[in-house]
């Protein structure tokens, strides 16, 4: 099912991508054995991808020297590059809905996390990839942007790709110390 | 000559401090110091901003007295970083970057550290944010 296994890398801080898709499979299972309802093991992976999110946005500005977005459109291009450094595969932005505010990002064909996964009838509530949604979201809340992601289509369940919804809701604001406005 | 290090995280809260060279200390508890410095910091850049003339940009970068400067650097993801030098040192962005490169590389990417709000006490940060301030030119006094 998954591409050809490509050649270790040699920097040691990086690791192959399939090795990161088998553990995070591997990962679901457990959780699903724990929680065992489907609902409750998507919050679960929400949490996850969250705390993912909020570490790695740092790392991702720190490291690419990436300034403050000035709107909607940029803010999408940078969670496309990300998603190229981070994972390795780059997402399609587009279907922008007409005010603006609202974006897909398509792996056509694919799921980026989902290589190895067959989906048995029984978890079908079961959001494999809710932990990409709590990683943007994660990581859009710590540079001020409060979005929401819902998963449009998922190539696991026989759709023709992954389809990631984003939803921009507010700018949050810094927290001011006591005594100030 | 490079005098004391803040660092503030989103909330306000400092994560971290460090003096090379003070020679006054203030008469007041060391938190108390921490909130006075966080509330101008965040007053100047508010209200550099609004009287800003032309289309602000970057915001507030430093402030100078006829003794000292605080620089003044925040990141994306609203870290503040704050270094006091004597009146020799240029703009030391970069090495308040550099900084938060070092943050980044020892405290986020520990798992076992909360993400936020702690006040940051890896060793690792610590001996390579001391090696990055004295390899710095303006470090010592001339």
């Amino acid at each position: 099912m998954s591409s050809k296994g490509k050649a270790p890398l040699l920097d040691a801080s990086k690791v192959n991508a399939d090795l990161i898709k088998l553990t995070y499979g591997a990962l679901v299972a457990q959780i699903v054995k724990d929680y065992e309802r489907p609902e409750d093991v998507n919050k679960q992976l929400d949490k996850l991808g969250y705390n993912i999110g909020v570490r790695l946005v740092e790392d991702f500005i720190a490291h690419h020297n990436i300034p403050r977005c000035l709107d909607f459109r940029q803010t999408a291009e940078r969670i496309q590059q990300a998603f190229r450094f981070y994972l390795g595969m780059q997402p399609s932005v587009g279907n922008w809905s007409p005010a603006g505010n609202e974006f897909s990002l398509t792996w056509e064909q694919t799921n980026p996390i989902g290589d190895f996964v067959e989906f048995p009838d029984h978890l079908r509530p079961l959001q494999y990839s809710r932990v990409l949604c709590g990683a943007i979201r994660g990581g859009c809340e710590m540079v001020q942007i409060d979005v929401t992601i819902n998963i449009a289509r998922e190539f696991l369940l026989a759709d023709s790709a992954t389809e990631l919804r984003v939803k921009f809701n507010k700018r949050l604001e810094d927290a001011l110390p006591v005594g100030e406005d | 000559m490079i005098f004391t290090l803040y660092i503030f995280d989103p909330n306000g809260n400092c994560i971290f401090y460090k003096e090379w060279t003070r020679r006054r200390h203030l008469k007041m508890a060391q938190d108390e110091e921490f909130k006075l410095t966080y509330g101008l910091i965040a007053s100047i850049k508010a209200f550099s901003t609004r009287l800003s003339p032309v289309e602000p940009k970057d915001g507030f970068h430093s402030f100078a007295t006829d003794k000292y400067i605080m620089h003044f650097f925040e990141s994306t993801t609203s870290m503040k970083f704050l270094l006091t030098s004597d009146l020799t040192a240029p703009s030391l962005r970069d090495l308040l970057h550099q900084i938060f490169l070092i943050y980044t590389e020892t405290v986020c990417r520990n798992v076992l550290v909360p993400a936020r709000g702690r006040t940051i006490d890896s060793q690792l940060f610590i001996s390579r944010l001391e090696t990055a301030i004295q390899q710095s030119p303006y470090f010592s006094s001339k």
